[in-house]
């Protein structure tokens, strides 16, 4: 469940509007043809969580159901989404000089 | 101790010193030169030192040994710096300093040294020393313009006198890196689209080219850019990182290689990264170190805090919540025993505050011992986990399904007056100690509150209703699924069932009225209203009012029905003209059913026949003879079906017919009477229908068929195959006419690869129609494991004949009696005993009996509570007690096998 919410970049108390926003913009995107696979991660992200009965499900049951630990584990890592930042250059040469 | 140490390590350093000034220049030279190119800094000054104090020296040597000491300094001032020792890498600084030879002596490589660690107008005076010497040096330009660009002291360039590339270029330059600090990467390249590949800056242009290509994500340009950046510059260096995905495990630094440094490089590409983005880049370091804490089952601080930091990471706003889930989906699958439900959860408590209550609550959920208790408490608990009056309403809802769905599928009946407590029963809707009016009133509460919980009506549809208390519920169920989902027929349907099951006729007709107004065109909607009309029908004819069944069979008429219900239709037609005019000769009734295609014969028939029997008429027995009589002439054109239409034929009635035909088994007449007919009946076929013939009445008589099938000599060139042996072996056992699983052995191996796969895939799907052993032998396809508990190697002597032995009791108990007799101080103050693989292979074969008997008695999956309740004569017993101490002995050493859920809450 929290991996649905990393997948999709959202909080964990998100609306099923903010829910199906993001699913659009997201797939958009990424589509089937352009990354399958991602795509459907994207997709099976959001059928998880994408309104308040599903959300309620995935909260109560889906980790006391998990099975395989490591998986999940390295899957909610795997799913954290990431923002390239503007760095200029003082910033990044005194970080490899380790100022 | 230390001052002699202290003492022994002076004396040596001196002895050492001693022996290097007893050697020659040229030796010197020579060893300073060696320990120079093998990095060993602190050899090569002591050498280069003892060379400059030889008085044979000449100015020009002496010049090389300068050079010699610089490099030597240069090198064990980076070494200082590298080890964050900045004190003593400025003193080294300052002696290499003193020892700097002219520039115009100093060769390249001494020069770069100079450069790596000088101030920029040093540098750049010393260049112009050693380009009047030498000439102009690319590489050592191309360093002096990385040293302006990192350190933007553009006035190190009037320490260069004359022409020369780097000042050509300065202007432009100036104007990039002015850009480059802003981060302006584009415009930056922009300007140095200009400068030739030659120039000193081009390092520089293609980081810029490879920056802009990071921020315009083309991944190809970027790698492109990195790999023609001479290797020594910092701007390979940072090239580099652009290339690393982020969130992925970081590559390990190449074996071999300083440990310090491994770790500097590494930190040093971690900073570089959150320069570069937004997001928890160490996440998997995090998550490696949780993995392993769980694998070594640490409930401690250290863990506590790893996950406080994942969860703040991954969800800032809402630590505390993510943390709960962290610990649900890490320790759920661990926490069997007591003393772990308390470390976690007092580790919880610590991590999490007061969410740690949710999570105790939760992992009863699956592993409790009392369910109205648990349930209770969970929903007592739940605005703690859901903000949303809604959310708050769907999870209760979804509790009460969960329990619900396990208490339903307890063979044994929960007893509901033994567990839970008046104000929990009323928090979850149970007025009734009745178990199935108990369970239907939870699952009515469950849909009073949610009332899209489309599990709960499911759940309710499977619960069977068999009297008027049950019905009534069931009714109140329904009624609310059809208000809930108002668009839906499906729910009409089942309510005009039950309608039916009360003989509320009119109320049945009225809903599925109301269900063919919503869907007109379902096939499944017009079939029950279709049988609904039949039924009423039927009700008339019994009481011989045909006046009243034909406008009903009309109306039926009129519909579009499924192929089943017209061959029923046709079937009751029959039967309602037999019931009118019961003197109706076998002729006519041949010549009505002659016109039709076999099939259509031979089911109107057999539905006739099931039907007769039921009859209150009197003129029953007639009819009934010149139907047999008619059907025994059918059964024996049975030939002139295919195999398939025999085998759908013989499969039960459908369930909504059941108000219709007091049994369905109809294949059960075939079996007691016409059994030849299943000789008509394909392995493929026969297996089909098989499976929808597990029931206990059909065992005794479907083994009976089967063995008579594969035994020899077979008519037609047929020859039973594997599948069908292993059916006929598998129905052996469950009618109790043997009990030898060396059987199914037998036919397995018979069998070639590809029929023992098939086998396998039966087998499981078998599994769930057995218990006990022979559910576990199908479960695993293993047939020959499974032996009597006390047979075991070394223990009995096969040849010994004595019946007095009493050494070893075999009662047939999974127990091993006289147990309570041991001393169990004898036991376990004795290793070797408790060590030995006898006991311990005595320990495993009475678990996986224990494990068997849990099977049998269908109490997987149920709670502590039920499990204790059932197998209470066991557990009571002394063996039991000592035979637990035992186990859970050697538990701790691990040395027994795995425990499944149910068995360790039984025992550990």
């Amino acid at each position: 469940m929290l991996r649905s919410f990393l997948v999709l970049g959202l909080k964990l108390d998100a609306t099923d509007r903010e829910i199906r926003q993001q699913y659009l913009s997201l797939v958009k995107k990424h589509s089937p043809e352009r990354s399958p696979d991602q795509f459907s991660e994207i997709t099976r992200a959001y059928e998880l969580i994408k309104d308040k009965r599903s959300r309620v499900k995935a909260k109560i049951f889906t980790g006391l159901k998990t099975m395989d630990v490591n998986h999940t584990l390295d899957a909610m890592a795997a799913a954290c989404r990431f923002e390239k930042k503007q760095a200029g250059l003082s910033e990044l040469l005194n970080a490899v000089q380790g100022k | 101790m230390g001052k002699k140490n202290k003492r022994s390590k002076k004396n040596k350093q001196r002895n050492k010193k001693n022996q290097l000034h007893q050697q020659g220049l040229e030796q010197l030279l020579k060893q300073g030169s060696q320990a120079l190119a093998s990095g060993k800094a602190r050899k090569a000054v002591n050498c280069f030192k003892a060379a400059l104090k030889k008085k044979e020296a000449a100015p020009k040597t002496i010049d090389t040994i300068k050079a010699g000491l610089v490099s030597a300094y240069c090198l064990r001032e980076k070494e200082l710096k590298e080890k964050n020792m900045l004190k003593e890498a400025n003193v080294i600084r300052a002696m290499m300093i003193d020892y700097m030879p002219e520039a115009s002596a100093m060769d390249e490589e001494t020069l770069i040294h100079f450069l790596e660690v000088s101030d920029g107008p040093d540098g750049f005076k010393a260049y112009g020393q050693f380009r009047e010497r030498h000439g102009e040096n690319r590489r050592i330009e191309r360093m002096l313009a990385e040293i302006l660009v990192v350190s933007n002291q553009w006035d190190c360039l009037d320490s260069l006198s004359g022409p020369n590339a780097i000042t050509i270029d300065s202007t432009l330059m100036k104007q990039a890196v002015s850009l480059m600090e802003n981060a302006k990467w584009e415009e930056a390249y922009a300007v140095m689209k200009r400068l030739p590949r030659s120039s000193p800056f081009a390092p520089v242009k293609l980081f810029c080219r490879a920056m802009t290509a990071f921020y315009e994500n083309n991944n190809t340009a970027v790698a492109k850019a990195v790999s023609m950046i001479a290797e020594d510059s910092v701007f390979a260096v940072l090239g580099r990182t652009l290339e690393i995905a982020p969130g992925k495990r970081q590559p390990k630094p190449k074996q071999g290689a300083n440990p310090e440094k491994k770790h500097l490089v590494q930190k040093k590409r971690a900073t570089v990264l959150s320069c570069l983005w937004h997001g928890p880049l160490y996440l998997f370091d995090s998550m490696d170190q949780l993995k392993k804490a769980v694998e070594k089952g640490q409930v401690n601080s250290t863990t506590g805090k790893i996950i406080g930091d994942v969860a703040a990471v991954l969800f800032p706003d809402m630590k505390s919540v993510a943390g709960q889930y962290i610990f649900e989906i890490l320790f759920h699958p661990h926490v069997t025993s007591h003393k772990a439900k308390t470390q976690l959860l007092n580790l919880a408590k610590k991590t999490i505050g007061k969410r740690a209550d949710l999570l105790k609550a939760k992992f009863k959920l699956f592993q409790g011992e009392d369910p109205i208790i648990e349930a209770g408490d969970y929903i007592r608990l739940i605005q703690k986990e859901f903000d949303d009056p809604e959310e708050q309403a769907i999870a209760k809802a979804m509790v009460i399904h969960h329990y619900a769905k396990i208490l339903s599928q307890d063979q044994f009946g929960y007893s509901f007056s033994q567990f839970g407590d008046t104000k929990t029963k009323r928090l979850l809707g149970i007025d009734s100690d009745i178990r199935k009016v108990a369970l239907l009133e939870m699952i009515l509460h469950g849909v009073a509150i949610d009332p899209k919980n489309r599990a709960l009506f499911d759940l309710a549809l499977s619960v069977p209703a068999p009297d008027r208390e049950t019905k009534n519920v069931m009714e109140e169920i329904l009624e609310t699924m059809c208000t809930a989902f108002p668009d839906e027929p499906q729910p009409l349907i089942e309510l005009a069932w039950l309608y039916h099951g009360k003989n509320a006729f009119r109320k049945a007709q009225k809903a599925l009225a109301r269900a063919m107004v919503l869907a007109p065109h379902d096939s499944n909607v017009i079939d029950r209203h279709a049988l609904s009309l039949i039924i009423s029908a039927d009700k008339n004819a019994n009481c011989k009012r045909f006046h009243l069944v034909s406008p009903d069979i009309e109306n039926v008429e009129n519909l579009k029905l499924k192929s089943s219900t017209l061959l029923l239709l046709k079937a009751k037609k029959l039967i309602y003209k037999l019931g009118e005019k019961p003197q109706m000769p076998e002729k006519i009734i041949k010549i009505r059913l002659e016109a039709m295609p076999p099939y259509d014969r031979m089911r109107i028939l057999t539905l006739v026949l099931m039907d007769i029997i039921e009859r209150p008429w009197p003129e029953k027995k007639q009819i009934e003879k010149k139907i047999r009589s008619v059907f025994r002439d059918a059964v024996n054109r049975i030939g002139e079906l295919t195999s398939p239409e025999i085998a759908d034929m013989l499969m039960p009635l459908p369930k909504a017919w059941r108000f219709l035909f007091k049994k369905a088994n109809l294949a059960l007449m075939f079996l007691e009477d016409h059994r030849h007919v299943f000789n008509n009946i394909k392995d493929r076929d026969l297996i089909r229908l098989l499976d929808t013939l597990l029931y206990p009445i059909y065992y005794k008589p479907l083994c009976d068929m089967l063995s008579d099938r594969t035994l020899p000599p077979f008519a037609n060139g047929y020859e039973p195959g594997s599948v069908i042996r292993f059916y006929e072996v598998f129905l052996v056992h469950l009618s109790g006419e043997d009990w030898n699983l060396d059987l199914f052995e037998e036919v397995i191996e018979e069998a070639d690869a590809d029929t023992v796969a098939v086998l396998k895939k039966n087998a499981l799907r078998l599994a769930s129609k057995a218990e006990g052993r022979l559910k576990y032998a199908l479960e695993t396809f293993d047939f020959g494991s499974i032996h009597d508990p006390f047979m075991l190697e070394g223990c009995y002597d096969d040849e010994d004949d004595d019946d007095d032995d009493d050494d070893f009791d075999f009662p047939g108990m999974p127990l091993m009696p006289g147990l309570d007799n041991f001393d169990l101080d004898d036991i376990f103050s004795d290793p070797t005993l408790m060590n030995s693989t006898i006991m311990v292979d005595l320990m495993n074969v009475i678990l996986l009996d224990i494990e068997m008997k849990i099977d049998e008695m269908g109490l997987r999956g149920k709670p502590k509570g039920i499990l204790m309740q059932k197998l209470k004569m066991m557990t009571d017993s002394n063996e039991f007690t000592v035979m637990k101490t035992i186990i859970q002995q050697l538990s701790k050493k691990n040395k027994l096998n795995a425990l499944s859920k149910e068995a360790a809450a039984i025992l550990l």
